[in-house]
């Protein structure tokens, strides 16, 4: 079972061409889903005979680098027929009655579906507690935390037992995970990647991406997911597919171009003073590394992260209020503590204050799209801003000072979710506690392919790929 | 016949039995935050929504 684990998506579909390949290979992940899911407290749900239905027939397009290939996902993406919980005991035994956009393009692309895994409740919790679905242990440690709200899928894609899955990131829900478990994970534009299906937390801030172990995988699941979907309200053009060409780029063509003459910014104030120092040493490595392979840094002062954290915060409390409420009356004693906390402060939001919150959103994203990337092509920065805690060290439920703590792990991650801005996550290396550190690439909306080239010269640099976790 | 109030939030959550600190704790989390957002002068906001200003980013 294990030889097909920590296989990219690419070297997985090489060995799915067959019915009999593709129904052995889902069988073998399935097993793997089960009992390394399990083990790690990450599976939520599993449907085998679904998965092998998939696995039996013949792809619509068999060359597609996802047909054939056996993946999981986040528990708020729905499939009509499976259950839809949002990792809450409050809506234990809903079944969903629709089937996810993102779901279905998988679907298209012949990607085999095994199963759903855990979500911290209703996504809100950026540690990946959760008392009723679980709390995921890291694959690189397993007192220590997955990171949230995506747990359940970074520690399956980190144990190698997937190569991909969907997450969803609000203010940091992919790339916090992701960059936990040393995983590459996006958050695209605003705007790139249909929310239909998915469970909300809020509707103005959700957005979709995947996590992976590569690049290249990154972006395949990007390519596949991306797209205009008119049930989504915020659904943009430009991820729509016109003559084989999207209009995010082709990131095929200058995948491996390298660092070479892009322009890369380097925000002292906030983004380096605001983490612990081995966090900022970590990252000004990665700034001299950068320059050696090409790269010209520009140091910059950012105005205004701080406060776009704090009105992002502010953003998600308020329309989760607006989207939770009614459970929280129903079902408060079901609910993890800190979920009714974190709901609940949203409620003493007036209407005129979320409209004002809405309207800065754009202001302040034209600003810091003039601003910081007239000059540079991206910008990079740390993700977490201190060494990644233990489960237990980070249980700390509604007690007075969570509100704090989940605004200080949002630190680098929230400000580009208020701003709407893609952002790459990759892995550098691994801390004095054995577990991975990372770096966040943001750029300019739309510039995924851009931004994907870097991560890719990043990857090839620092060979994180080459390092696994020790399950044993 | 008097029209009939419908309950705030706080009423509704107050009624449902949750404990009073979450009320709170939270109300005084959100009056912190909130004079952040207030010191925003209003005069200065745009019309503007994000789809618009991401709409004129989309590569040709």
């Amino acid at each position: 079972m294990t030889d097909r684990r920590y296989q990219s998506i690419t070297q997985l579909h090489d060995q799915a061409n067959t019915p009999e390949e593709r129904v052995a290979m889902t069988h073998d992940v399935l097993d793997d889903l089960a009992a390394t899911g399990k083990a790690l407290d990450a599976l939520v749900y599993l449907d085998r005979e679904f998965a092998l239905e998939q696995a039996e027939k013949p792809p619509q397009h068999p060359d597609h680098p996802l047909a054939g290939v056996p993946l999981a996902h986040k528990e708020l993406y729905n499939r009509q027929g499976w259950p839809d919980e949002g990792g809450s005991k409050t809506h234990q035994g809903q079944i969903a009655t629709e089937t996810a956009h993102t779901i279905s393009r998988l679907d298209d692309s012949g990607a085999i579906d095994c199963g759903r895994l855990v979500s911290v409740e209703f996504a809100l919790g950026v540690t990946g507690h959760n008392d009723y679905a679980g709390t995921p242990k890291n694959p690189w440690g397993q007192d220590y935390i997955c990171g949230g709200s995506s747990s359940g899928s970074a520690a399956m894609v980190a144990a190698g037992v997937i190569p991909a899955s969907l997450g969803s990131d609000t203010g940091g829900s992919i790339r916090l995970p992701a960059a936990a478990c040393g995983l590459v994970g996006i958050k695209p534009s605003h705007g790139l990647v249909s929310r239909h299906g998915i469970f909300p937390l809020s509707k103005s801030l959700d957005t979709s991406g995947p996590l992976t172990r590569s690049v290249e995988d990154a972006a395949i699941m990007l390519e596949a997911i991306a797209g205009y979907d008119p049930r989504d309200p915020l659904s943009l053009e430009a991820g729509s597919i016109n003559n084989g060409q999207s209009a995010i780029g082709d990131w095929r063509q200058e995948f491996e171009d390298g660092l070479s003459g892009l322009r890369i910014a380097r925000a002292e104030d906030y983004f380096l003073t605001g983490v612990d120092a081995p966090v900022a040493d970590a990252v000004e490595a990665v700034f001299q590394d950068a320059a050696k392979l090409g790269g010209a840094i520009r140091s910059l002062t950012i105005p205004d992260m701080d406060l776009a954290n704090t009105l992002n915060v502010m953003l998600i409390a308020s329309e989760a209020a607006e989207r939770h409420l009614d459970t929280v009356e129903a079902h408060h004693h079901d609910m993890n503590d800190q979920t009714v906390m974190r709901v609940i402060t949203g409620i003493h939001a007036e209407d005129r204050e979320v409209q004002k919150l809405r309207q800065l959103r754009a202001d302040m994203a034209s600003r810091f799209i003039h601003d910081v990337f007239s000059d540079c092509d991206l910008l990079i920065t740390p993700v977490w801003p201190f060494l990644l805690p233990t489960i237990s060290a980070s249980d700390i439920g509604a007690k007075p000072d969570a509100a704090p703590l989940m605004q200080r792990i949002g630190h680098n991650t929230r400000p580009f979710n208020f701003l709407g801005l893609p952002v790459v996550v990759v892995p550098i290396g691994l801390d004095q506690n054995g577990l991975p550190l990372s770096i966040q690439l943001v750029g300019k909306p739309f510039s995924e392919a851009l931004l994907l080239r870097a991560a890719r010269a990043f990857e090839r640099h620092y060979a994180f790929w080459d390092q696994r976790p020790n399950l044993t | 016949m008097d029209k009939k109030t419908k309950k705030s939030p706080i009423d509704r959550l107050k009624d449902a039995g949750l404990d009073d600190h979450f009320i709170t704790q939270t109300a005084t989390t959100f009056d912190h935050w909130r004079q952040t957002l207030a010191a925003i002068d209003d005069d200065t906001l745009g019309q503007d929504d994000l789809n618009s200003v991401y709409q004129r980013h989309i590569p040709s």
